[in-house]
């Protein structure tokens, strides 16, 4: 090994331990004081570069990542309770959008899913008499009234029709019920006259201030329905 | 198999102080130098599943280190490669002989170039090999070699310089 390589080997690493280096530090003194000079170096080296380790830092690490832990759980426990009452939001806002706002755009569709809705929640005879003031006075809210009663009525209750605030009137029928319902006018539906299903059909009028939907079984005559409904009638606005 | 926080702990009491020391001769500040520990033990925490081979684990913080510095350059984007005038605050008030030795030679130590300095810490403070410096560094091993060369010829020269001059003064 030439005097150039042993340099250039013992100062890139003065503790090798590499056997042909060691093998050429024994042969030459100089080499060998060479050596022991740059070990001593290397020691002083190390201790310069020791320098002191703030104190308790090992205990600041341990106490920084089990905060940063803490915040994490409690930052996810936080995220948990945003996607809780995002859900919530949305959730609520599609009962709310299912309930208030036009899911059909065309009054067979939506009258038919209502009538559907409700079927066997009504009794086939009307068990007590409601009196056409009550009557009357529910209707108030829709600005109708009806002059005579026109039929045996089973119930009368307020409903969404459609997210509209609407009446919803049950009548004895020959066979089967007769619904009425009385829906404020609106532009989101479109309008038909008359309309049908296996077992149902319906007929529908457009009035001066509301619409008036009669539905019933197929062997009804809703056409008598309807001149009943023509005669009695009135609007108080 | 130890708790993640077991883990942790024993990563933080077995090496903590080699790292510290890393860091200073890294960004030459004790406050950096600790911050950047805090940062890197915490990405440690969090990536502490990936270290599969315990006797890596200083290499690896080494490398977490030496990225979160990268990422504290892009961040401040300082100029920090002029090492003229180091900050090595070190209490030296009423030491020994050897002390203050150590005390010129850290000055000295802090003048190399950082591309010199960076392979002798690692060397001589992280004993590591020439092999596992040039992986760690991404170099080759002949790079890393010469580089050492030059840093412990620059730090002799320094102090045969001095011992020549210190040996006329007293003469």
């Amino acid at each position: 090994m030439d005097e150039l390589e042993l340099r250039r080997r013992l100062l890139a690493d003065p503790n090798s331990d590499e056997q042909d280096l060691l093998d050429a530090i024994k042969e030459e003194s100089h080499n060998q004081k060479l050596s022991d000079e740059l070990k001593a170096l290397d020691t002083r080296i190390a201790n310069a570069l020791d320098v002191n380790v703030p104190d308790n830092l090992a205990n600041k690490l341990i106490l920084k990542q089990s905060l940063h832990s803490h915040q994490q759980t409690k930052r996810r426990s936080k995220w948990h309770m945003a996607i809780a009452a995002s859900v919530a939001l949305v959730v609520g806002l599609g009962v709310s959008l299912v309930n208030l706002s036009p899911a059909h755009t065309n009054i067979v569709d939506y009258s038919i899913a209502h009538y559907h809705h409700e079927e066997g929640d009504f009794p086939k005879h009307a068990q007590a008499q409601i009196s056409l003031a009550s009557v009357n006075d529910k209707l108030g809210d829709l600005n109708v009234q009806f002059a005579n009663a026109i039929g045996n009525l089973i119930s009368i209750d307020d409903c969404y029709y459609d997210g509209m605030d609407s009446m919803h009137l049950v009548f004895e029928g020959k066979y089967d019920n007769i619904t009425l319902f009385i829906i404020p006018k609106n532009e989101h539906l479109s309008f038909t006259e008359q309309f049908s299903e296996a077992n149902i059909h319906g007929i529908t009028k457009q009035y001066k201030n509301a619409d008036v939907i009669i539905m019933g079984d197929k062997r009804e005559q809703l056409n008598e329905w309807q001149q009943k409904v023509d005669s009695n009638i009135e609007f108080s606005i | 198999m130890a708790s993640k926080q077991t883990r942790y702990e024993a990563l933080v009491n077995a090496l903590h102080a080699d790292i510290y020391r890393y860091a200073f001769w890294l960004v030459h500040d004790q406050h950096i130098a600790e911050d950047l520990v805090q940062e890197t033990f915490l990405r440690a925490w969090r990536a502490l599943d990936s270290l599969k081979d315990e006797k890596a684990a200083k290499s690896w913080l080494i490398t977490i280190l030496r990225r979160e510095n990268a990422r504290r350059f892009e961040r401040k984007q300082l100029d920090m490669s002029e090492y003229d005038e180091p900050t090595i605050v070190d209490k030296v008030s009423h030491s020994s002989e050897q002390q203050l030795e150590d005390h010129w030679l850290r000055d000295k130590i802090a003048q190399l170039e950082p591309e010199y300095r960076e392979p002798l810490v690692l060397q001589v403070l992280g004993g590591f090999s020439g092999e596992e410096i040039a992986d760690m560094l991404g170099l080759n091993k002949n790079t890393v070699m010469t580089r050492l060369f030059r840093a412990r010829n620059q730090l002799r020269d320094a102090v045969n310089k001095d011992e020549a001059e210190r040996g006329r003064s007293h003469g």
